[in-house]
């Protein structure tokens, strides 16, 4: 079955080529049809139509009496509904007279030929402005200022267009609200990258050092800090505040030594009266509040030079399906002040740690009784004599327990200590664990739950390298955990918190230091007032994590110190601040000043030079308040905010002075190849370029380095994004019974594998076709436990290219962002999976649903296909949903988790093309062998309406579907697409 | 401590009788003066209420009413004092927020006006948007100032045991104000220097905005034959705000309504007497309401979890718990006293409303153009369901009252959404609205 949008379009395409051939007058051409429309189509309409479309009764919201036979550019999508209306016999309905047959193909003949001339009509090439989108703004105020505050939390969500952008100029409004917005973020950005340099600044800065027992002196009081908690004891750790050095004098901050609260806690209990305070510790807490338990081992544990962590396993944070307590094991420290502003620096001492690999879990054997140069038995006798390791190497530990006895319960926790390294685990078997130790004297000790006395002996053996054990350790020890640094804030019922940076890998066994920084208001904070005389209120938290990702045994995260500095200031004033005011004291007369200040700062907010004229108006209003103020700082931010709130800055301007297709000019190109590729600002070498008037001319140099800068990933999330409608996956709601590893935390990571797919793609520059079927697979950890991947792929959370011998898997459609969110979170729904390929895989978009069609009834009792098929029924939706529906029915083997199921006996479909697939590996077959054009135009045809930021003409449309773009070949590669999307007239013409 | 060897009643009529009498609408021309004002009050109270085990046979103690009887319900014990505004009040079951049931219950205060997702734990904002602010952003263009924001304790308290119902449009918490005083002072005595600040910010203001106008005009003029409709959109607005700026200016100069501050008793004391203060306070949402000098108040009349001084509030009325005990009371004896606490709060709430209607509007009574939302988030305390809800006065709007929806679970956010439309703000969603609350009381 061949979809009328098809056949509609296949008809036209022979009818041009008749066309071509027959008429090359279309001026002509224009005056038959509109004559032909007088006699033919309009006394039809009249006779059939207008009774119910017309000015006054718009049945389903159409009207159709003020048509004529010219078809303006406004009106092509009208009548391409009314064909499609009167073609399939949908319109005019049962209980209305039919069109006599002859009649209706005369009409139906004319459209087509109207419509047609429509399409190939050269439309005016007029210039736009379209304002920037949150995001752009956001990225242009940040690069301007130089700050990376966030301040855009106030500003209302753009709208989407049809195509699912949002940067195209038509749904880009700019309210009232906005620029009321605008106005106030304006002032407070201003006021958050400037200071008063004669005030030397201060700065909040201290450590904390972790250890068993590093504390001497710990404090007497008890802490409470609500439930769970999990508070380390209070010897393990100290806190110690420092000053920073600085080429610059600076206030060192010290937290108030004394306080007092009103509401303080008895467990979870709140109870009220005065009590006084005096030490840091009621200041800076150290705790692992989160989820109890740990399928093996302890979460965490304190060794003499730091605190071991495991990774930190997230929960759903769901009431009553987990708690919202927290991952365990998670690290944080809890603090009563940290700077209200500005940016900050963690820094972490850390090291992996020479682990042991427990094996409770495992069914492995005693060894066997060995020579003394191999193994070493100690016994509770022995605790205190140094132990003596034969020669270095991987030895089993079998802990050997005496029998039970009849009433001996409780705890098994048995505790291995050599050199400060610490290993503990329930004892349910021996051996216990593999460790690596080296020849020589060995301090060493053991504790056990039920006492010491229980434990007989304690049997090390080395073992040979050959040995599977010894392998598997090694396989362990090769492994690293993964640094996570966050900040946020505590509740009584969790925290809230975001990460700071990426994760780090940790893979050397010595200490090192890893910086972690961002903007402090980025991230969750309370909103407390100074005065809160609550003994929890306003607790802010930086959390250190093993970072989780699929479970395995990896060697602990051990922390050593964790510093925190801020506000960060690498010199004074701050580099923001002389962003803003670029000119120093040096100019000594102020009115100069401010005129190059202002200057400066215009021209590079408006990405263009700043003229005459323009400047005059902002030395006026500079004049103006300072002659009342006085004030050089407050008179210039004044302008500045003004300048923030213009329209050269907030948007997009490409003015054209001819309908006729013009270049655009160096400035123009620079901001718009900035909003395509970076979605942000030009950097300053892109500017340079542009002030040379060199740009045109380095166009590829400036795309290569465009695609390798950081900032291209900008791109390709809102793109890719926006493109694939990826917002359904983040608001689908899943049956958690059915998908039980569809979890908060996999979805956080599967949402970003269609994005670094295509990034990778377009970065190596591979066919389009790799879209559709791949070998290679972009993922993490996470995802190869998610899709059941079984080779390591080693990367932690990091995303990697690898090779996945997997039919099922790899290019995007087969990717569970995509097909889960493409589901009601219980079943597969071939509907919305078939209405997401057509449209955005193929550029083949179904017709909207029409007016007052019932949703799909939510009626468990019958089968999702039969309630489809009755809804199908539906008059006036059979026609769409052919066109739709067997593209979707391919999709049946994945479920609404995202995962293949193997299921083949619902994925038989015959396509809207005519080509009968079973399953999604016969759909891919045949899209890259027989339909590889209309991906690559599909593709093409999203990126140059994103890159220009209006959807394509007609005009375009049928250009870009005829003829493709310059410098693209059969093999449609990513990165050649965008190469000749940015040389082509689209981009390149206003 | 002058004022207090002078009579205070007698201070405060002469302020009122110095006022000049010049209404506010009347000076704000036909634009405002045409429309009677719409106003939102939301009144939240924490730990929800007394709803007795059957077991304890003192069912006529239930905070919801009674089965309905010949097509009216019976009030209960513990709302007998509203019995009087029945054709103005409905009370409604049935209503839970999604993610309330998603969340530690301890968060029911935090999301009872927004919705918001607190459940997850990596969210970059800390709540969402509060009803209060929607209706502000609304209203504010036609009235001194945005929104009142009340508590019995001042400031924010702290997410997931929050001291404030109403947050921002980034989601950040409003400090509350609990002083009667001085938000008597600052509402009513705003003083000279404070007024003559926000002129000259606002002048400033009007300027900036109206040089970037004028260049955003000629700007416009250099462009040729350029697709301009965004920004003839963007200089359109740029004009709204700009009369907005000067709107707000004006209203520096326009005296205050004359009104009888003579009941007030400003130096009423929590800490001494709940009765008094929650008087003093409703009374001065009243007073703000009739002088048009807000039309969005957010008031917590006490906190969840033992938190703050309302937790007391029992104990000083004579009764033996705290209120957070109260509501956990499992015995006849503590449900009883719980829903006896439940009663005075309904004595109060009713002589808010009696005030409410003591003034007038150019057409019906200020309750009737007011929309009062009264409930908790929480059906007893730690149940996210079925929560207690009343909704007061808007029959200028369109609502229908007299009656008790039980039926049915519908979400918060759909009744909250029928606010916002009820109050005529075009917005088709509020937090995770499904739809509007159609069933009765909004029905049109």
């Amino acid at each position: 079955m061949v979809s009328l949008t098809q056949s509609f379009f296949r008809r036209l395409t022979e009818l041009f080529t008749l066309l071509l051939l027959l008429c090359q007058s279309s001026a002509l051409k224009a005056d038959e049809l509109q004559t032909q429309f007088d006699s033919k189509v309009l006394p039809v309409l009249r006779n059939h139509c207008f009774d119910c479309h017309n000015v006054d009764d718009r049945e389903s919201g159409v009207r159709l009496d003020h048509l004529d036979g010219s078809l303006p550019d406004g009106a092509i999508k009208l009548w391409e509904h009314v064909g499609k209306q009167i073609e399939s016999g949908a319109m005019p309905p049962e209980d209305h007279s039919e069109i006599p047959e002859q009649q209706r193909r005369e009409l139906l003949s004319w459209l087509e030929a109207s419509l047609h001339q429509a399409r190939i009509r050269e439309a005016p090439n007029n210039g736009i402005t379209r304002r920037l989108t949150v995001t752009q703004y956001r990225h242009a105020l940040q690069e301007l200022l130089g700050i990376d505050d966030d301040f855009t939390a106030t500003l209302p969500d753009d709208g989407i267009s049809k195509d699912g952008f949002t940067n195209d100029s038509e749904t880009l409004s700019a309210s009232p609200l906005q620029i009321e917005a605008w106005f106030n973020i304006a002032t407070q950005a201003l006021e958050a990258s400037t200071v008063d340099p004669t005030v030397s600044p201060t700065v909040q800065n201290f450590r904390m050092d972790l250890g068993r027992g590093i504390n001497p002196q710990p404090l007497q009081e008890n802490l409470i800090l609500g439930a769970l908690n999990r508070l380390l004891p209070k010897q393990d750790f100290t806190v110690t505040e420092l000053t920073p050095e600085k080429s610059f004098p600076i206030q060192a901050y010290r937290l108030p030594a004394k306080y007092r609260f009103n509401e303080g806690y008895s467990g979870n209990a709140t109870v009220r009266g005065w009590r006084e305070y005096a030490s840091i510790y009621h200041k800076v807490f150290a705790c692992l509040r989160g989820d109890g338990g740990y399928p093996k081992g302890e979460p965490y544990e304190s060794v003499d030079n730091g605190l071991l962590l495991r990774p930190a396993i997230p929960n759903d944070s769901v009431w009553q399906r987990s708690t919202t307590y927290g991952p365990k094991a998670n690290f944080k420290i809890a603090l009563r002040e940290l700077p209200r502003h500005g940016r900050f620096r963690v820094t972490v001492r850390a090291a992996k740690f020479d682990d042991a690999l427990l094996l409770s879990n495992l069914n492995a054997e005693p060894a066997e009784q060995a020579s003394p140069q191999e193994s070493v038995t100690m016994s509770a006798e022995q605790k205190d004599q140094p132990l003596v390791i034969p020669q270095s190497g991987i030895y089993q530990v079998d802990v050997y327990r005496r029998p039970k006895t009849e009433d001996e319960k409780g705890n098994e926790r048995f505790s291995l200590q050599i050199d400060g390294r610490r290993f503990t685990d329930q004892l349910k078997r021996t051996p216990a664990m593999l460790l690596r130790l080296a020849e020589g004297e060995r301090d060493w000790s053991f504790d056990f739950g039920r006492g010491d006395a229980a434990i007989e002996k304690v049997v090390l053996t080395r073992l040979s390298m050959d040995d599977p054990l010894a392998q598997r350790y090694e396989t362990f020890m090769q492994q690293s955990p993964w640094l996570g640094v966050y900040m946020g804030l505590r509740r009584d019922c969790g925290h809230t918190f975001n990460q700071v940076e990426s994760s780090r890998v940790v893979d050397q066994l010595s200490t090192q230091a890893f910086v972690f920084e961002g903007a402090i208001n980025n991230f969750p904070r309370p909103d407390v007032q100074p005065g809160n005389d609550n003994y929890l209120a306003g607790l802010r938290e930086i959390l250190v994590h093993s970072v989780y990702t699929d479970g395995r045994d990896r060697p602990r995260l051990r922390i050593e110190t964790i510093e925190f500095e801020g506000p960060l200031y690498e010199s004074w004033p701050p580099q923001s601040h002389r962003n803003v005011f670029s000119v120093g004291p040096e100019v000594t007369d102020e009115l100069e000043r401010a005129r190059e200040t202002i200057r400066r700062f215009a021209q590079r907010a408006f990405r263009r030079p700043v003229d005459l004229q323009e400047m005059a108006g902002l030395m006026e209003l500079w004049r103006e308040h300072y002659q009342q103020s006085k004030d050089f700082h407050a008179s210039t931010r004044y302008v500045l905010a003004g300048i923030l709130t213009s329209p050269a800055f907030l948007f997009h301007v490409e003015n054209s002075q001819s309908p006729k297709p013009e270049p655009l000019n160096q400035h123009e190109l620079a901001a718009k190849l900035a909003l395509f590729l970076w979605d942000g600002p030009p950097d300053q070498e892109l500017t340079d370029v542009a002030n040379r008037g060199q740009l045109t001319a380095e166009l590829d140099k400036t795309i290569d380095r465009m695609i390798a800068d950081p900032k291209f990933e900008r791109f390709t999330e809102t793109f890719v994004r926006q493109w694939l409608s990826l917002d359904k996956f983040d608001s689908v709601e899943v049956d958690r019974r059915k998908y039980p590893a569809l979890s908060k935390f996999a979805r956080k990571h599967l949402r970003q594998e269609p994005v670094r797919t295509f990034q990778h793609l377009v970065r190596t520059n591979q066919s389009v076709g790799k879209l559709i079927q791949s070998d290679e697979m972009v993922i993490n950890e996470t995802l190869a436990k998610y899709y059941g991947i079984d080779q390591p792929i080693e990367s932690g959370p990091e995303f990697v290219a690898v090779s996945v011998d997997l039919s099922h898997l790899g290019g995007l459609l087969t990717q569970a962002a995509i097909q889960s969110g493409l589901s009601d979170g219980r079943e597969a729904n071939p509907v919305k999976r078939g209405a997401w390929f057509a449209r955005k895989i193929i550029a083949e978009p179904p017709n909207d649903p029409p007016p007052n069609v019932p949703e799909l009834k939510d009626d468990r009792s019958l089968p999702l296909k039969e309630r489809l098929r009755q809804h199908r029924d539906v008059k006036g939706c059979v026609k769409c949903h052919e066109g739709i529906d067997p593209w979707g029915v391919a999709f049946q083997q994945y479920d609404a988790g995202g995962l293949f199921t193997g299921n083949k006996a619902d994925a038989k479909s015959k396509l809207p093309d005519g080509v009968e697939v079973d399953g999604v590996a016969e759909l891919q077959q045949h899209l890259l062998q027989n339909r590889l054009a209309d991906v690559a135009f599909s593709v093409q045809k999203h990126l140059i309406t994103y890159a220009i930021g209006r959807p394509l003409q007609y005009n375009e449309w049928v250009r870009l579907k005829e003829n493709g773009l310059a410098g693209v070949d059969e093999d449609y590669r990513l990165q050649d697409m965008i190469r000749a999307i940015v040389h082509s007239d689209y981009f390149l013409k206003k | 401590m002058k004022s207090q060897s002078i009579d205070r009643r007698a201070v405060l009529k002469g302020i009122a009788g110095t006022a000049l009498a010049l209404p506010a609408l009347e000076a704000m021309g036909s634009e405002v003066a045409g429309q009677v004002p719409r106003r939102f009050c939301a009144l939240y109270t924490a730990n929800g209420m007394s709803l007795p085990k059957a077991e304890h046979k003192i069912d006529q103690w239930s905070w919801f009413p009674r089965q309905q009887q010949g097509g009216q319900f019976v009030f209960g014990e513990s709302t007998k004092p509203l019995e009087s505004f029945r054709n103005q009040l409905s009370f409604v079951g049935g209503l839970y927020h999604e993610n309330g049931l998603k969340s530690d219950p301890h968060t029911c205060s935090d999301m009872w006006l927004t919705g918001a997702p607190l459940h997850d734990e990596t969210r970059d904002s800390y709540n969402s948007v509060s009803l209060d602010q929607v209706v502000a952003r609304h209203t504010k263009g036609h009235c001194r100032q945005p929104s009142l924001v009340l508590s019995i304790d001042a400031g924010v308290g702290f997410l997931s045991r929050t001291g404030t119902i109403s947050y921002n449009h980034a989601g950040r918490p409003i400090p509350a104000e609990n002083n009667p005083r001085q938000v008597f002072n600052r509402l009513f005595r705003a003083d000279v220097g404070a007024l003559n600040a926000r002129r000259d910010q606002l002048r400033r203001q009007i300027k900036l905005v109206d040089a970037v106008l004028e260049s955003a005009k000629s700007f416009d003029k250099q462009l040729g034959q350029t697709d301009r409709q965004t920004m003839q959109q963007y200089l359109a607005s740029l004009d709204e705000v700009e009369s907005r700026l000067a709107a707000s200016e004006k209203w520096t100069d326009i005296p205050l309504k004359q009104q009888d501050y003579s009941h007030l008793d400003l130096d009423v004391s929590p800490e001494q007497d709940p009765a008094s203060y929650y008087r003093t306070m409703f009374d001065l949402i009243a007073l703000a309401f009739d002088a048009d000098i807000t039309r969005s108040i957010a008031f917590m009349l006490n906190r969840e979890d033992g938190m703050g001084i309302s937790d007391t509030f029992p104990l000083k009325l004579g009764l033996s718990r705290t209120h957070h005990n109260l509501s956990h009371a499992g015995d006849k004896a503590g449900q009883l006293e719980f829903a006896k606490y439940d009663r005075f709060l309904s004595e109060e709430l009713a002589g808010f409303f009696k005030r409410l209607n003591s003034y007038q509007d150019s057409q019906g009574t200020v309750l009737d153009n007011t929309i009062v939302l009264y409930g908790s988030g929480a059906s007893t305390t730690h149940q996210p369901r079925n929560l207690p809800t009343l909704i007061a006065g808007g029959t200028n709007m369109g609502l229908q009252h007299g009656v008790y929806h039980a039926e049915g679970k519908t979400r918060m956010a759909n009744l909250q959404l029928s606010i916002l439309q009820a109050m005529g703000i075009e917005q088709d969603t509020f937090a995770d609205s499904q739809g509007t609350f159609t069933d009765s009381v909004f029905r049109s």
